[in-house]
């Protein structure tokens, strides 16, 4: 579903959930079973401006975080953990992290580029969430006790003035099991750094155990019924281009065989994935020549010949001044494998 | 189609799978590899995909107690064999003791290649429980882990088999 599409939804008063289940369209949620919530699931608002689509407080004081983006294997999930637990003060055992379904998680896109971590920290992300989600609770125990926000402390999900451990109150009691119903707040200032005591500490992998014995679904896992295989046939050089294909070349062969060309694209489909290897190889297609590949004795060269777009992926200084001030400057050229 | 945590696969015939006792049935061409069959038919995640040339060792299962690759293993092959994939090991509450170990170790980033080098690594320590670092790190040879794991697996192993003398 595209942006504009879910923007037209939420404009007409469906929440993506709800249209969803309107039109009895599937869902695909990949989770890896570590801390995902039931089936009964009670329907969410997954607004990323929304506090509630990032995070729930149970009456127990267990937080539950939300994230938009999918572990394919990167492990990003013990991180938000960690980032939930600093944030908001509770122990690591207290949190939960419900990720990449789209009916329960705020919609963050694409996940790729090593972006999960980093963008769980920026401002659009889950930390100023929490952060927002922390003001907010802070409030809520200032109004209660009757004192400034800044007399206030909290340590392991319980807020107390400072000074007097008689008037405390847990996260559990303040908002337990009600929804924040607040827009994220990006002036809510997240914690220091320097005040983090589980983030940069070494703590265990959440999302071993299920990989470790086989029970975690890759994407390369996900099974839908009466999902059918397909098979990419490449051209034997780049840029060449489709001259012929034969589909009677696979006529016959099992598992249904559809074949699909569009323009210099073709593939095959077929009810399994076995089949669909199989008919890929004995599909008989016609391509053109295609590129000629450089003489890779001299690809280096040839590489450096070519138009290119510069651009910095860090820029932390003027580099021409600071080798002015070198006392020893040694020259090298690394070639990476390409 | 069948709890994967209790899979303990029984091939009595290219077409009758058994695990723990219960019987199942897969209409398979008897060329196709194991590995679409593990992970089709009997929708286990344990064995991977990695490249579908014996070159990575994603798709190790044991065959008769001894590693194979299942993507280049046809089903013909696999009949009236036992096969065991690491979800037949152990699971998330009752995790066998060298899945502990690689817990422990914290020996993944990703895990896809773990099949290799968990089942590879099991037989290798269990016949060699005196196993030097240099050892292990050579029995791992030629299995791919693009994490870079490789040194926190060997560990694992090594706990592990400290565990069996």
């Amino acid at each position: 579903m595209t942006k504009r599409a879910l923007r037209a939804l939420r404009e007409c008063g469906f929440t993506r959930r709800y249209f969803l289940k309107g039109v009895g369209a599937l869902v695909v949620g990949f989770h890896s079973g570590v801390g995902t919530a039931g089936a009964s699931v009670p329907r969410r608002n997954v607004a990323v401006d929304q506090v509630d689509s990032w995070v729930a407080i149970a009456a127990d004081g267990s937080v539950t975080v939300y994230s938009g983006k999918c572990d394919f294997g990167q492990g990003f999930a013990t991180v938000q953990y960690q980032l939930a637990a600093d944030e908001l003060s509770v122990p690591l055992d207290q949190v939960q992290l419900i990720y990449c379904d789209t009916a329960l998680t705020p919609d963050q896109g694409t996940t790729d580029g090593s972006q999960s971590d980093p963008t769980e920290f920026d401002p659009s992300g889950l930390r100023q969430a929490l952060a927002t989600a922390r003001q907010a609770l802070f409030q809520m125990a200032s109004q209660l006790f009757q004192v400034l926000p800044d007399q206030l402390a909290v340590q392991t999900g319980v807020i107390s003035v400072m000074g007097d451990a008689s008037r405390q109150v847990s996260y559990g009691q303040l908002i337990g099991g009600s929804l924040f119903q607040l827009a994220v707040d990006a002036s809510a200032t997240p914690k220091d750094p320097s005040q983090y005591t589980v983030l940069g500490t070494s703590v265990p992998r959440v999302d071993l155990p299920v990989k470790m014995t086989g029970q975690f679904e890759y994407v390369q896992s996900v099974r839908l019924p009466g999902m059918l295989h397909g098979k990419v046939v490449r051209p034997p050089a780049a840029g060449a281009k489709v001259i012929n294909v034969d589909a009677n070349s696979v006529q016959g062969m099992p598992g249904n065989i559809q074949v699909v060309v569009k323009n210099d694209f073709v593939g095959v489909v077929a009810d399994s994935e076995w089949e669909a290897l199989q008919a890929a190889k004995a599909l008989a297609v016609t391509w053109s020549d295609g590129l000629a590949v450089h003489d890779q004795q001299d690809l280096y060269n040839y590489m450096r010949q070519q138009p290119s777009r510069d651009a910095y992926t860090v820029s932390s200084g003027d580099v021409d001044a600071m080798l002015q001030q070198r006392s020893q400057l040694i020259r090298a050229t690394y070639l990476y494998p390409y | 189609l069948i709890e994967a945590a209790q899979i303990r696969v029984l091939f009595m015939a290219s077409l009758i799978l058994t695990g723990n006792g219960n019987q199942f049935t897969a209409d398979v061409d008897p060329q196709s590899p194991l590995l679409y069959i593990l992970i089709h038919n009997l929708q286990l995640n344990g064995p991977k995909f990695g490249c579908g040339l014996a070159q990575c060792g994603a798709c190790t299962v044991l065959l008769d107690g001894k590693p194979i690759r299942s993507c280049v293993t046809p089903m013909s092959s696999a009949a009236n064999h036992e096969v065991i994939t690491i979800e037949g090991l152990g699971t998330v509450d009752s995790p066998h003791p060298l899945q502990t170990a690689f817990i422990e170790e914290q020996a993944a980033q990703c895990a896809y290649c773990l099949s290799g080098p968990m089942l590879y690594g099991k037989v290798y320590v269990e016949q060699n429980p005196n196993a030097t670092e240099q050892d292990v790190t050579q029995a791992l040879n030629g299995l791919l882990c693009r994490c870079y794991s490789h040194v926190r697996m060997v560990r694992a192993l090594l706990r592990d088999a400290r565990g069996l003398q």
